[in-house]
């Protein structure tokens, strides 16, 4: 049940966007509009509230020093930006 | 870009990752291309032993291991469309298997030392205070048929940065302070506008002969003190034949931008581009159907650079950045 409802609440995040009129082009008009659609939203930076090390070595010292699990995300380039 | 959105943009996994992990955040491809001398230090083996018992070794993923090097779990779920639940669900998992496990199986003996580290440490580059740091946000708007795994999806954004020196920073603003004084901005602001891809999704490699018109015009509307309002409008017309990239962009950018003439720097800053994207050449591992027209926006503006952003470089930081700037950015120690 509550796994309909998350996806359900996922699903209105995907239309909001989806249904976004595309401009015919950028004028001082639409200038506003256009920026608010691509700004960041409220949770795009949710990620940002992890603090993340750059290095497995970095991360292996504290995880080690905190006696916690070691999390690794690895994607090409940087994962938590410029894709 | 979707383990990002799906994963660790979802609240409740942000926060659960925050409080029961340490987490990192690293290229795979950046491991695996190592020189021998780096593979053989205790970092890289660290990471290969506590890979081992994954499916293809160090590969792009999500992934719990012990400080000892032992593997716990991969953590993605689902493909194309990410199962953030599943995802948590296996978060969980990992952290109780974690918690069984006598201390003397998930700890190492000793931690790594400094003199084992592989992997250059990505936070001593840092830009100096006087640079110009721009945040560019970039998303396309929707188009039909379209799907959740395509990159274009307007669920999903892109982030990158953009920096300049402060004497490249001046070149965004006429030379003379005056009122209804215009002047076109620098070159290599305007290199960063049309090879930098902050325009667009994706990291399309464009050549000098792809830019058909590159064009950033700047004016001064207003004058208060030491503060001068612009108004700044271009264009951008791109279009690729090469092996490696066959598409074309073209879109306009209207901005606008408050300069401290006493402090030097940009008060405010805040770009809006909008332009049309035609992908002749579809990547499988990017797009999905048939749709090779879209239309994409973006926005810059003056980077809050948050906390947590350490290390993080403009995506064309390799091969778009000056030796001098590397340096001063600690790069090049």
């Amino acid at each position: 049940m509550m796994r309909s409802i998350f996806n359900l609440m996922a699903m209105a995040c995907v239309v909001h966007s989806a249904v976004a009129k595309v401009p015919e082009s950028l004028t001082w008009k639409n200038f506003d509009e256009i920026s608010d659609y691509v700004r960041l939203k409220k949770n795009d930076l949710n990620y940002q509230k992890i603090s993340w090390f750059s290095t497995v070595i970095d991360g292996q010292r504290e995880a080690q020093k905190q006696d916690k699990p070691l999390l690794l995300w690895l994607y090409f380039g940087d994962p938590r930006a410029n894709c | 870009m979707k383990t990002r959105q799906f994963v660790f943009n979802d609240a409740e996994v942000a926060e659960f990752v925050k409080k029961n992990f340490v987490s990192v955040a690293a290229s795979d491809v950046d491991y695996n291309n190592l020189p021998d001398d780096a593979k053989a230090k205790g970092e890289f083996q660290f990471l290969r032993k506590s890979l081992t018992g994954a499916a293809n070794g160090i590969h792009q993923g999500i992934y719990v291991v012990t400080p000892s090097g032992k593997f716990i779990k991969r953590c993605n779920a689902g493909w194309p469309h990410i199962d953030t639940r599943k995802c948590h669900d296996l978060l969980k998992e990992s952290l109780n298997t974690f918690r069984s496990m006598p201390k003397a199986e998930r700890l190492a003996t000793q931690p790594l030392s400094q003199d084992q580290r592989s992997m250059h440490r990505k936070d001593m580059v840092q830009p100096p205070a006087s640079w110009t740091k721009i945040r560019t946000t970039t998303r396309s708007y929707p188009f039909s048929p379209m799907e959740l795994f395509d990159q274009r999806h307007p669920d999903y954004y892109k982030l990158d940065r953009l920096w300049l020196t402060p004497e490249t920073a001046r070149t965004l603003v006429p030379q003379q302070l005056e009122v209804g004084k215009t002047s076109d901005v620098g070159s290599r602001v305007l290199r960063h506008f049309s090879m930098d891809n902050h325009t667009m999704l994706g990291c399309a490699p464009w050549s000098d002969s792809a830019v058909k018109k590159a064009r950033l015009r700047v004016k001064i509307i207003a004058a208060k003190g030491q503060l001068y309002q612009l108004r700044y409008e271009g264009g951008l017309h791109l279009d690729s034949d090469s092996r490696w990239n066959k598409s074309a962009y073209q879109g306009k950018l209207l901005g606008k931008a408050v300069w401290d003439d006493e402090g030097e720097k940009f008060k405010s800053l805040h770009w809006v581009t909008y332009g049309e994207r035609n992908q002749r050449e579809l990547r499988r591992n990017e797009t999905r159907g048939n749709v090779h027209i879209t239309h994409v926006g973006s926005v810059f503006e003056l980077d809050p650079v948050l906390p947590n952003d350490r290390g993080i470089t403009p995506h064309s930081w390799a091969y778009g950045y000056s030796r001098e700037m590397k340096a001063q950015a600690g790069a090049e120690k």
